[in-house]
């Protein structure tokens, strides 16, 4: 097995572990939206299973990139948009931003469809870049809005503030990868692609397993 | 990169300073719980002692005069009878806690810790020790006009009432002095005697007049330090921080 297979292996261990451990700890969120987590994370897990069977057994390579930049992308961001929301709506702020970036996200979808698919540009796809541009721009702003808020006393046992870290990390840091993933791999594979593959691997790994420490670790307010 | 790091550092800067308030906040609520808690309960004893007053004068007072105006017409009525005299004795005794009730009710309802500065108050009670002809008792004080709030005057003067008691009753001294000035710490008063003294490590505070002192002085802010021993007397400081003197 290469080594990029192996580390793929223990991303999917590390994910289906925490999707399979965050329900246990649901009871205790059953009142909040945060009762969603563990099916989101789950959604994930079993999606990794289906690309693996579609890259692996199906012998049409091209379903897979279909269904992460059509079904999965937009899914998690839409959800990942969707608990910011939630959280302003909590606070009593009114939050458009969420539904509007994932009308966003689902245009950028369809732009993909009619414009992008089947050349190769620079990015792998339109739908991810955009939603993570987006996810990162609601990200900055709940941080900021968070500084100024008294939270920011409380914020060793808050949720929302951790799980804002941990997304912003991930994105923030694997953003260069995706937005020039097809150029890395085409030119320079063993300098920058490889390397910085296994840093999103992990990093992957490291959200998933943080989300099981987070909704472990913290409480309902 | 450097706006990642610049974002961490104003965050940990938001989050000092958040804190910083939070505490600040904190402080300024225990304060007004305090003062909310002193203010209630000095009202709240300057209302019994005023019901009791009321109650003493208008409903007990009433009876004993009644019964001072039967026993009248009763020594009236057996002007002739030889035992005439015990109605006569009754009747004074009678007249005598009509009295006593009075002055005692007057004391209760007395107003006159609202009216009069905390030094006059001093006075008062030092010229009231005197006048029983017990033990002297001094007051010096560098205050002419001192005008402290309802608060700092009910319990200073509880706890100045209660270290003259305890004076009276059990060190069996000759001198009390009380000494006020008002420093930079603020308010402060120094109560002492010379009596016998007891052991104040040693001392079981089973009794509830020095824990009531204590509790004054934690309620009012103050500082309170008893220090006695055995054949030196006792003395007493209070320090009313300048802040809290116009509770």
């Amino acid at each position: 097995m290469e080594p990029t297979e192996k580390i793929r292996w223990v991303y999917r261990i590390i994910l289906n572990v925490s999707a399979f451990a965050l329900w246990f700890w649901r009871p205790r969120w059953r009142n909040t939206y945060w009762k969603w987590l563990p099916l989101y994370v789950t959604a994930i897990a079993l999606s990794e299973w289906m690309g693996l069977y579609m890259r692996t057994i199906l012998p049409a390579r091209t379903w897979n990139p279909i269904l992460y930049s059509f079904i999965i992308h937009p899914g998690i961001f839409i959800f990942l948009f969707w608990v910011l929301g939630k959280y302003d709506n909590e606070q009593r702020r009114r939050n458009r931003l969420w539904g509007i970036f994932s009308i966003v996200v689902c245009a950028a979808c369809i732009t993909d469809f009619y414009l992008f698919s089947g050349q190769k540009l620079w990015f792998s796809s339109f739908s991810y870049l955009i939603g993570a541009l987006l996810l990162c721009i609601l990200l900055v702003r709940f941080f900021i809005q968070y500084m100024f808020s008294n939270h920011i006393s409380g914020f060793k046992s808050d949720t929302i503030f951790w799980f804002c870290c941990v997304l912003f990390v991930y994105y923030m840091g694997t953003f260069p990868f995706f937005a020039l993933r097809n150029t890395l791999a085409d030119q320079y594979y063993y300098e920058i692609f490889e390397p910085y593959f296994y840093i999103q691997i992990t990093l992957a790994a490291v959200m998933y397993f943080s989300f099981f420490i987070i909704y472990s670790c913290t409480r309902p307010k | 990169m450097a706006i990642f790091f610049c974002g961490i550092f104003l965050f940990a800067f938001r989050y000092k300073k958040r804190k910083q308030e939070y505490e600040k906040e904190n402080q300024l609520l225990k304060e007004q719980h305090r003062l909310a808690l002193a203010t209630a309960q000095a009202e709240i004893q300057q209302q019994t002692m005023q019901d009791i007053g009321r109650e003493l004068h208008d409903h007990i007072g009433q009876k004993l005069t009644l019964a001072a105006i039967y026993t009248q017409q009763l020594e009236f009525e057996q002007n002739a009878n030889p035992e005439t005299g015990k109605y006569a004795r009754i009747s004074k005794v009678i007249n005598e806690s009509l009295v006593e009730l009075r002055r005692l009710s007057k004391s209760l309802t007395d107003t006159s810790l609202e009216q009069n500065m905390l030094h006059e108050l001093i006075q008062r009670e030092c010229d009231r020790v005197n006048a029983l002809g017990r033990c002297a008792f001094a007051f010096v004080s560098e205050i002419t006009s001192l005008n402290t709030g309802y608060n700092t005057k009910v319990f200073v003067m509880r706890i100045l009432q209660e270290f003259i008691q305890n004076s009276l009753k059990h060190s069996r001294c000759r001198n009390i002095l009380v000494n006020a000035r008002v420093t930079a710490a603020g308010l402060v008063f120094q109560m002492t005697d010379d009596g016998e003294g007891f052991n104040a490590n040693e001392q079981e505070v089973s009794g509830i007049g020095l824990e009531n002192m204590k509790k004054r002085a934690e309620l009012l802010g103050a500082e309170f330090s008893l220090t006695s021993t055995p054949g030196t007397g006792t003395e007493l400081i209070l320090v009313v921080p300048v802040t809290q003197m116009n509770q």
